[in-house]
């Protein structure tokens, strides 16, 4: 029976049975999002970023990074994630402190302070009718050094001549069992995020049709204790709490995207 | 024969016997006077088969009766006394002794069934039975893929595993040929290319293995009727339907079932038709049930059909066409995000279908002059939905092969060629942009997206020349300069193909062979797509060497040793490769050098087998340096035997690879937009995974009856349970690794009945 389950799951994902760490578990230092204000910008627009961080078990402290700004070498078609080849880049730090009230009563998670970014003006110069309308990448670079380890992560700002501009998600609302979240968690309890709005964009595909899609939007999700048998969904759909709540308090994070780089991050510390 | 004379003096009759060879009919006849003479005719078969048997002889005791069969098996004493008892009797080397005893009446269509000592002859490979036209072929007959070990079944592809220069594939549908990457091999079935051989997970072909007669190789150097693939070619023959009578099988095991029919329609024509249906999907729709991760919407399942009808047209001309189709589906509900990529979930859907029409027709012009024309008409259809994320490809196809053969003088044959395809494609594709190299590429969510609808036609025209020469009658030297020119639409490519073959019989049993020849193949369609790829490249080629002899030591016996080793070196130019900017270019060089061997040792019920292949592949791409190539398997070693003993044949293969390589993960960056981590490749394809072993048996046993055999078997996959990892799977941030590993211990039983 195992032989054929593995022979199945080959053919389409991988043979899982791993002890590997969570996805959804909150454990360590760790970047869970990066929040812009305007996810997409004009040329020249400047964007304050936002990163959402959890380290529950850091005590309260502050962790700096080195950054780099610089027009995205073409991460999506393969590129390494770096600035290198930009002599244009930005260098600069950021730190992340986890000891401010809002970090203390979270769980020791929560929105880091902002750093902002200008994105160059000239940025779409020199770029096909199809770049300038879809956007234009500006990435952002965070390398930290934690505990040992060295952790880059990244946010882009797209840049665009298009009007109609990108915003962040809002108004979701967090479902328990598909009524509003009373504060409290049990073993089996079904989680949902709805009310999210979706928006509509213009894109020009790569035959030059242009085409009107809805955002598709994700839901993570993450917690303090136990596991989630779903770690993302789509919006509506539920995950499964599998384990019974701590005594003490636990976290509970949901971060909804939608496909264009926009963020949302709800918390709910629990009870 | 002492029975014999015991049984004779015993009946009192005759008092001295001598059994006489002489003619056919009543060599003995009693006085007609006294006596009432009746006759007793009927048919010789062999038990099972219903084969008729020939030539053999048939005593009738007390009499002292001899009649012999005739070419269907019809035997008849003319002149038997009459009487309350005699003995038939039949005694035929190979077969176990035949005696009844009847009634001496009028006897008329009586049936005799001879039972074969032995009913399978197993043997795993077999090269030379076969008519080849190269010396660098591989080949398996029916009779010799149907019972190989590892074979699940008698799948003819994967016996054609057990071949020299046949990689392992880690239980993938890919075949890999003396290092090449599978890709780079061409699937063909009577000579007109298919896009695919196997179904789902490599367990079985697309045709039912009781409808081919030969499985066939071309590893390296060979002649110029095949191009556009610059590793192989691995190409199925369909058989010829039989004509004597109506045959039939049927067979179900653990995956799949099917069955067989064929025969004669009228003196002129016959027919087969065979069909399988896998239900492994009902099997692991339960095992979902129990699995959050993933929920089967439509259990996986496939089927082919393959139908063929013959028919002798007149003296000159034979037709004959072939039917295939082939489907294989898969729709499933992945709960959970595979490697964490949100865009990798939701509904999952995989559908692979084709079918070719092949009519073929022979004129035999002259007694030294013949010519071939075949079709190749068919649809080839492909659908990955992901979530919405779609890859849909329908191709309607045409292929055409023409062949003038003249033999000039027993001293030079020249064969004429003509090779097209043309491919009429409608594209349908959503998908993201995907950058994978050395197996590590960017998630699925990373890519740009990617959305278009487009028709291509693509053809590709190939003309050949194919030329014997031998100095004179008794030269031990054969010459083959050969010629091949191919177009390829795509990019606009004509390419000339010079191949030279050489060959020297030393004496009757050792033959020395060289060869030397250019082989290209057009981009494939995602890399030549101005969508997705560069319309600019060339057309990838490679150059062949090979060296190699074959010594038979069986001296005209079928017991004893053959042995065959070979060499090769290939040189690979223009290998396509990604790249950032222009997605793909010819920026690839590579060298695959190796050997190998093979050693068949008979003896009498026993046959075994060792088969050593050594290879060394290395693949140049500038920014990466040179690296072995994907399918560097350094070492390949196949341990075959096998023992009959009557009914019972015991068969094992047991295999040693070396690990594929395999690229490193140093690391990886949070991509916060779509919350997937990018993994970061180390040097590429410089780590190896632990050595390949598997031990494969299987056993059958026949069960003969008057009218029908009935076996059944039991294969066993990986007796060993030997881990051979295949993969390495990573945590959600690569953090943390463990290897995959490959197909488990997988036992197979089966019943099949055939009349």
């Amino acid at each position: 029976m195992k032989a054929l389950s593995c022979l199945l799951i080959i053919l389409c994902v991988s043979c899982g049975d791993d002890n590997f760490r969570k996805v959804d578990r909150l454990v360590g230092f760790r970047v869970l999002a990066i929040l812009a204000d305007a996810p997409e910008v004009a040329p020249g627009g400047t964007v304050n970023l936002q990163l959402f961080v959890s380290d529950p078990q850091g005590a309260g402290r502050t962790v700096t990074a080195a950054t780099a700004s610089c027009v995205d070498p073409g991460v999506s078609v393969g590129a390494t994630v770096s600035c290198d080849h930009d002599p244009t880049r930005v260098s600069g730090s950021y730190a992340v402190d986890t000891s401010t009230p809002d970090f203390v009563s979270n769980l020791r998670t929560g929105l880091a302070a902002p750093l902002s970014v200008t994105v160059p003006a000239t940025i779409l110069q020199n770029r096909s009718p199809r770049e300038q309308f879809n956007g234009v990448s500006y990435i952002v670079i965070f390398d930290f050094e934690v505990d040992g380890e060295r952790l880059r992560t990244f946010k882009r700002i797209i840049a665009t001549n298009r009007g109609t501009l990108n915003t962040n998600p809002s108004g979701s609302v967090l479902l328990k069992n598909n009524l509003p979240f009373d504060g409290t968690l049990r073993k089996d309890d079904g989680l949902s995020v709805t009310g999210t709005g979706v928006e509509s964009n213009d894109y020009l595909n790569i035959d030059g049709s242009q085409e009107s899609r809805l955002e598709q939007i994700d839901v993570s999700w993450y917690v303090s204790h136990g596991e989630l048998d779903r770690p993302k969904t789509f919006l509506g759909e539920e995950t499964e709490y599998q384990d019974t709540p701590p005594d003490s308090t636990m976290l509970l994070v949901s971060i909804i995207r939608d496909d264009r780089g926009g963020v949302e991050v709800m918390r709910e510390v629990i009870p | 024969m002492i029975y014999l004379l015991i049984l004779l003096l015993s009946s009192g009759v005759y008092s001295q016997v001598t059994i006489p060879d002489g003619p056919a009919v009543g060599s003995i006849a009693p006085d007609p006077a006294s006596v009432e003479l009746i006759s007793i005719s009927g048919r010789l078969q062999e038990k099972g088969t219903r084969n008729p048997l020939s030539d053999v002889s048939l005593f009738i005791l007390p009499h002292k009766l001899k009649a012999t069969s005739d070419a269907n098996g019809q035997f008849t004493f003319s002149a038997v006394p009459k009487g309350d008892a005699c003995s038939l009797i039949v005694n035929l080397s190979g077969y176990l002794k035949y005696q009844e005893t009847l009634p001496c009446q009028e006897t008329r269509d009586r049936t005799i069934y001879l039972e074969k000592r032995f009913y399978t002859s197993f043997e795993t490979t077999v090269t030379g039975k076969v008519v080849k036209r190269d010396d660098q072929a591989q080949s398996l007959t029916q009779d010799e893929f149907i019972k190989a070990p590892g074979s699940f079944g008698g799948d003819p592809v994967r016996a054609a595993q057990n071949l020299p220069g046949v990689g392992q594939n880690g239980g993938s549908a890919q075949i890999i040929v003396q290092g090449a990457s599978p890709e780079d091999t061409g699937y063909l079935i009577n000579g007109h290319r298919v896009p695919l051989v196997f179904h789902f997970g490599g367990l079985s072909s697309v045709i039912t293995p009781e409808a081919v007669e030969r499985v066939e190789l071309l590893p390296s150097g060979y002649g110029p009727e095949y191009s556009r693939a610059i590793g192989g070619i691995i190409g199925l023959t369909t058989k010829e339907p039989r004509k004597d009578r109506i045959h039939g099988m049927a067979f179900i095991d653990l995956l799949n079932s099917g069955g067989l029919l064929e025969g004669p329609i009228d003196d002129k024509s016959s027919f087969l038709f065979a069909a399988r249906y896998s239900y492994i999907g009902q099997v692991l729709k339960v095992v979902a049930a129990q699995n959050d991760d993933f929920q089967l919407s439509t259990a996986p399942s496939y089927y082919d059909l393959t139908g063929i009808y013959q028919r002798r047209l007149n003296e000159k001309n034979n037709f004959k066409t072939t039917f295939i189709a082939s489907k294989d589906e898969l729709k499933l509900i992945l709960n959970r995000a595979a490697s964490d990529d949100r865009e990798l979930r939701g509904k999952f859907k995989n559908s692979t279908q084709f079918f070719r029409f092949i009519p073929q027709l022979t004129t035999q012009i002259d007694s030294r002059t013949r010519m071939d024309h075949s079709l190749g008409l068919g649809r080839d259809s492909l659908l990955v939905d992901i979530g919405g994320r779609y890859l849909d490809v329908n191709s309607n196809v045409i292929s055409h092969r023409s062949e003038l053969i003249k033999e000039w003088k027993p001293t030079s044959k020249t064969f004429l060629g003509l090779d097209n395809q043309l491919n009429s494609s409608d594209f349908r594709i959503n998908l993201p942009s995907s950058y994978s190299v050395g197996g590590v590429g960017t998630p699925f969510s990373v890519g740009e997206l990617r959305k278009f609808e487009d028709k291509e036609t693509l053809i590709q025209l190939g003309v050949y020349l194919r030329q014997e020469l031998k100095p004179s009658d008794e030269s031990r030297w054969t010459f083959l300069p050969n010629l091949r020119f191919d177009h390829f639409s795509v990019n606009d490519n004509s390419i000339l193909q010079p191949r030279f073959q050489l060959r020297y019989q030393l004496d009757p049993s050792l033959l020395l062979r060289a060869s030397w020849g250019k082989y290209a193949q057009s981009p494939r369609p995602q890399e030549i797509s101005d969508k997705y790829g560069n319309r600019d490249l060339r057309s990838p080629t490679a150059i062949h060497y090979t060296l190699g002899f074959s010594k038979d030591f069986r001296g005209g016996s079928s017991d004893g040793l053959e042995f065959t080793n070979n060499y090769f070196y290939k040189e690979l130019d223009d290998v396509v490769n990604p790249d950032l900017k222009k997605n793909y270019l010819n920026s690839g060089t590579g060298t695959i050098i190796g050997g190998e061997l093979q050693a068949k040792l008979r003896r009498e019920e026993w046959t075994s087998q060792l088969v050593y292949t050594y290879l060394k592949g290395r693949l140049h791409t500038p920014g990466f340096g040179t690296r072995p190539s994907e399918y560097d398997q350094t070492h390949n070693l196949n341990l075959i035997g096998s023992y009959n003993s009557e009914r019972w044949t015991y068969s094992a293969r047991f295999r040693f690879v070396s690990g594929n390589p395999y690229t490193p993960v140093t690391g990886a960056s949070f991509d916060s937009d779509n919350d997937v981590f990018i993994p970061t490749r180390g040097t590429i394809y410089s780590e190896r995974f632990d050595p390949f072993n598997q031990l494969d048996i299987r056993i059958d046993r026949k069960f003969v009856y008057e009218k029908w055999i009935l076996t059944a078997y039991l294969d066993i996959q990986n007796l060993l349970n030997s881990g051979n990892a295949q993969n390495v799977e990573y945590s959600y941030d690569y953090r943390e690794k463990k290897k995959v590993r490959g197909l488990p211990i997988l036992p197979t039983v089966g019943l099949k009945g055939e009349f």
